[in-house]
């Protein structure tokens, strides 16, 4: 009776609210490629190209992966990496490496298409340590852990970073956009948390953290994606993300850094 | 503008040259128990047909008539008319008071003043409440709402469960004018809408506007919503109040000095946090608002009045130490009122009002907040000419300081460094002359203009933006250095012509614009939206309203029907770029598009106003579109608030002295919503396809709420009343939002959840009064 009570006056967004699965007769559309290209400076690393295909909103989830690209990646040097397809839609190679404040050039053609892009990888940004808080998030009931990645953010705007998140215990990862930028707070010790309230962080558990430092037109496009849509974070008019490859409507090419953490939670 | 200032002052002065000798019979209408002063009381002679005045806001009326012997009645819905013999022949003083009727039952059969007042006037798209009509039409949480009963009459439309919002004639949110004793309101909302600023028992009498609007009024695109506060008692000290589930409200009444001076004050809370305390989850938690309203005024002689008044509302909300969100409107209001003449009535007002919000985020013993506020200094000076009861003409000016702080973000932690914004500082000022002329019995005109200068002053930092958004310049300016300013000029006019007793038809056009946007990239209104002024990048929005009507009263007044068609064409117009950043970003006007929009409807009213049983029937038909450069291929699309069929129905059955009932049953179509139409998957989690901006419908929205009202015994000295109600009676679930997510059995499949608020949400109130 009491958890009655509690849960009935918790808000009054949450006081008589209730869910129910609808129908809703949705538009077909035409497909759309999607590329989504990362470039890392892991040692030894394989950068990765992956093209797939939209499907109508009422389609299974198994989306159509695209075969028989001609995908290619150039450095500012000039030295051209041809890709290979080593799984259906999915184009790799190992022969380079990302290095930081080099800018790379993409170059994916698919029937008769050609799509084009460009991305500069970021100065390196140590993430130092990880801090943990135990806290309710807004709309939650039970306290879960706030990862609270501790780095110093170099003076100076136009800093952009981007997180990942694995529960190595529960064998579950982050499947929200985590994003951290300088814009509002420039310089100095990171604060800010990375939330993902669908993924349960406990004492004890063994995390993985991944930090990326990401280019500018890649936050543009990973907060564009964030903010948008019918999500219960999302706040703006849904659209679809700003990409930063010439010819597409959809997908990004990022250079990034990536540095793994692994910590066990106190 | 010349030829029209010359036209104006031909007509002002072509009134008064012709006719014999006439007197000037001036005073105030009153209330006969708590002396308060009647707005729109009618004043007639009873044997002069067609010649009669209402009072004006501080009921005032002003009667020119010829030398001779005359009957005058004085009347006002809901009061026994009065009716006084005058032998004129030299200006008179007559301040009256109007009694109610003894029972309820009487109230409803006392005939009331002018009953085809809504055919003969020559307004047009105004809907007048006065807060005793409005007592029995249920509303959630047994808290009668001016804002919320508005809602239920043509043209004026809410956003639906849990969206403060008040959406007239396909305006947006931000386009009305909410004035309290004269003073902005720029949030007329607490609770995340659940609740009007408005405390009832704080409230004599609301107007609004939303197609011929005096030329007294401007700032905004949409409507004028023009709320009153009561003045107080001059006769006697009352008490009074109500208890209810969710809140309770309490008022003190009474005189400073007999007949001289009253004050009023009025208060209200929230409680549902008492609630929250007493459980184990959630006694960290805050969820509340308050609000208080003061009046007092003071007769200085029989010809100059002082009135202030003032407003101060907060609402808090916080989840444990984590997060929290306080917000509030503050207003001040002080008038004089003077008739300097029997025929020339002058208001001059100091207004102060102001809006804050502040959101807190405590984060490893880092508090960090973001805080926006809004305040305003008015002065006005207003002159009411009445030469005659054919003409009554307005002349005023008015000038107001803006200070807007744009989302300030800080922290307890000295070492995090936040981008400081800048206050911005603005100037909005405005003159004006109306006139409102009877030709004959039949034809009314009423015209004006105003003039509206704004000036965006230093000091600053201000940017220059290219095509695609970015900063390419910037200049900085001294303090009062003017940054940019713009003059408009906004025309207005509206005629009836009466076809017969019973009918009429009635025209109009308005221009108004707006200097303050009011920038809001969320599907419901929220109170961290962002109040920007006109700049060198955004420009003034103007709206043109050309609106045609029918009105027409038949069975002896009994039943009113009006139908009224309205067409608006807006000019720049606002709209986010998409994935714009809007926290604490000092290049916002970088992340901003531009474009047009128009809106076009019918309206349709039938009234039945007196009886055991009355009520209404409202339907409202429109459609509101924008074009912005840059959003859906440069093509039109619905605007969110567009929502085609709109319909009210609202029913009051008094069964006898004890006992009244009523239900309203509301329906309309859902807000134009943008849903995906294709998905894909990106670092693998599903996105969503967007193809056109606002191309679906959110499901329609339709509710029935019912309500009785049991009045205990009246005593000279007590009077009470129970009021029970039910919202939402048969708990219908209505779309508060629709989002998308993979089932749970089949993840391969994606599905639409709708969320709902309130299904049969009850309430129990007692009124009181000593």
């Amino acid at each position: 009776m009491k958890k009655v009570i509690s849960i009935s006056t918790l808000f009054l967004l949450l006081l008589t609210s209730c869910e129910k699965v609808i129908n809703i007769n949705m538009n077909e559309t035409d497909p759309e490629i999607i590329i989504e290209a990362i470039i890392t400076d892991i040692p030894g690393g394989t950068q990765t190209v992956k093209l797939t295909n939209s499907v109508n909103f009422d389609d299974s989830n198994i989306v159509p992966n695209i075969s028989g690209a001609t995908v290619s990646i150039t450095d500012e040097l000039g030295n051209s990496f041809l890709l290979t397809e080593t799984q259906p839609g999915l184009y790799t190679t190992n022969q380079f490496q990302g290095f930081p404040d080099q800018i790379y050039f993409l170059m994916v053609s698919v029937d008769g298409k050609t799509f084009t892009s460009q991305c500069r990888m970021p100065e390196m940004v140590n993430c130092q340590a990880l801090e943990f808080q135990n806290a309710i998030a807004p709309g939650q009931i039970e306290p879960n852990y706030l990862v609270i990645p501790k780095f110093n953010d170099p003076t100076g705007k136009g800093n952009y970073y981007r997180f990942r998140i694995q529960n190595l215990t529960t064998g579950k990862s982050s499947s929200n956009i985590m994003l951290i930028s300088d814009d509002i707070a420039d310089g100095g010790v990171n604060s800010a948390p990375i939330v993902d309230q669908r993924l349960t962080i406990k004492s004890g558990d063994s995390i993985s953290v991944e930090m990326m430092c990401i280019d500018k037109t890649v936050y543009d496009y990973f907060f564009s994606l964030s903010q948008n849509g019918n999500g219960p974070n999302a706040s703006a008019t849904p659209a679809n993300p700003i990409t930063n490859i010439q010819g597409a409507k959809l997908g990004y090419f990022s250079a990034n850094t990536s540095q793994k953490i692994q910590i066990i939670v106190p | 503008m010349s030829k029209s200032v010359i036209a104006c002052f031909f007509l002002f002065f072509s009134i008064s040259l012709f006719g014999q000798q006439k007197y000037t019979i001036s005073g105030i209408v009153k209330d006969s128990l708590s002396g308060e002063s009647i707005i729109s009381a009618m004043v007639r002679v009873k044997e002069l047909s067609g010649i009669g005045i209402t009072t004006n806001e501080y009921g005032f009326y002003s009667l020119t008539i010829p030398k001779g012997t005359y009957q005058i009645k004085f009347s006002f819905f809901g009061y026994k008319e009065k009716e006084l013999h005058v032998d004129l022949d030299g200006n008179v003083t007559m301040n009256i008071s109007l009694s109610e009727p003894v029972s309820e039952i009487e109230e409803i059969v006392v005939k009331a003043i002018r009953e085809d007042k809504n055919v003969t006037s020559n307004e047009s798209g105004v809907q007048r409440l006065n807060v005793k009509e409005i007592s029995k039409i249920p509303v959630i949480f047994g808290e009668k709402d001016v804002i919320k009963t508005l809602q239920l009459t043509p043209g004026i439309k809410s956003g639906g469960d849990g969206n403060a919002g008040l959406f007239v004639r396909g305006g947006a949110a931000d386009q009305n004018l909410i004035l309290l004793d004269e003073a902005i309101v720029y949030n007329p909302t607490h609770l995340l809408g659940f609740f009007s600023t408005f405390n009832s028992d704080a409230i004599k009498d609301l107007t609004i506007y939303k197609g011929s609007m005096p030329a007294q009024y401007g700032g905004r695109l949409s409507s004028v919503l023009d709320v009153k506060m009561n003045e107080g008692n001059t006769n006697k000290y009352n008490f009074g109040g109500g208890i209810g589930i969710l809140s309770s409200r309490l008022y003190a009444e009474g005189p400073i000095v007999k007949d001289k001076g009253s004050f009023l004050i009025t208060a209200r809370r929230t409680y549902l946090d008492f609630f929250l305390k007493a459980t184990e989850n959630f006694k960290d938690y805050q969820l509340y608002f308050y609000d208080l309203n003061f009046k007092g005024n003071y007769k200085i002689n029989d010809k100059n009045r002082i009135y202030l008044s003032g407003y101060f509302g907060q609402d808090r909300m916080a989840l444990a130490n984590l997060f929290g969100l306080n917000w509030g409107n503050g207003t001040g209001t002080i008038r004089w009122n003077s008739i300097i003449n029997p025929k020339l009535f002058s208001n001059t007002s100091l207004i102060f009002s102001n809006y804050s919000y502040r959101t807190v985020f405590n984060l490893s013993d880092t508090e960090i907040s973001v805080a926006s506020k809004i305040s305003d200094y008015r002065i006005k000076q207003d002159f009411t000419y009445i030469p005659n009861p054919k003409n009554k003409i307005k002349i005023g000016l008015d000038a107001v300081h803006h200070t807007i702080t744009p989302g300030q973000i800080s922290s307890t932690n000295t070492s995090m460094s936040f981008v400081k914004l800048e206050d911005r500082y603005s100037l909005e000022s405005g003159i004006y002359f109306s006139h409102d002329i009877a030709f004959s019995e039949k034809f009314n005109l009423s015209y004006g203009l105003r003039g509206t200068s704004f000036q965006l002053l230093g000091k600053g930092t201000f940017y220059e933006f290219n095509e695609s958004g970015n900063a390419i310049s910037s200049q900085i300016y001294n303090s009062r250095e003017v940054v940019k300013s713009y003059f408009n000029l906004e025309p207005r006019m509206s005629m009836s012509y009466l076809l017969n007793q019973n009918n009429s038809v009635k025209f109009g056009y308005t221009r108004n614009t707006q200097n303050l946007h009011l920038l809001s990239n969320s599907t419901t209104s929220n109170p961290t939206d962002l109040w920007i002024a006109s700049s060198k990048i955004v420009k003034p929005e103007i709206s043109d309203q050309v609106f045609l009507g029918y009105f027409q009263n038949f069975k002896e007044n009994k039943y009113e029907f009006s139908t009224e068609v309205y067409f608006k064409y807006l000019n720049n117009q606002i709209d986010f770029r998409d994935g714009a950043s809007i926290l604490a970003n000092e290049l916002i006007e970088g992340e901003l598009l531009f474009g047009i929009g128009r809106a076009y409807g019918i309206e349709l009213l039938l009234k039945k106003k007196k009886g055991k049983f009355n009520g209404w029937i409202s339907y409202t038909l429109s459609k509101t579109e924008k074009k912005i450069n840059g959003i859906n291929k440069n093509e039109w699309y619905a605007a969110r608030q567009d929502k085609t069929h709109d319909i009210s129905l609202v029913g009051i059955y008094d069964l006898n002295d004890k006992w009244s009932f009523s239900a309203t049953w509301v329906y309309s179509t859902g807000n134009a919503v943008t849903f995906p139409s294709g998905k894909y998957i990106v670092d693998g989690q599903i996105q969503f396809l967007y193809t056109e901006r606002n191309g679906y419908r959110m499901p329609s929205y339709h509710r029935l709420d019912i309500g009785v009202t049991w009045y205990k015994k009246k005593t000279k000295k007590f009077e009470s009343s129970w009021n029970l109600g039910c919202y939402n009676a048969y708990g219908n679930r209505n779309p508060y939002t629709i989002t998308f997510r993979q089932n749970e059995n089949d993840p391969t499949k994606t599905e639409a959840v709708m969320t709902s608020l309130f299904r049969w949400v009850p309430s129990i109130t007692y009124n009181f009064k000593f």
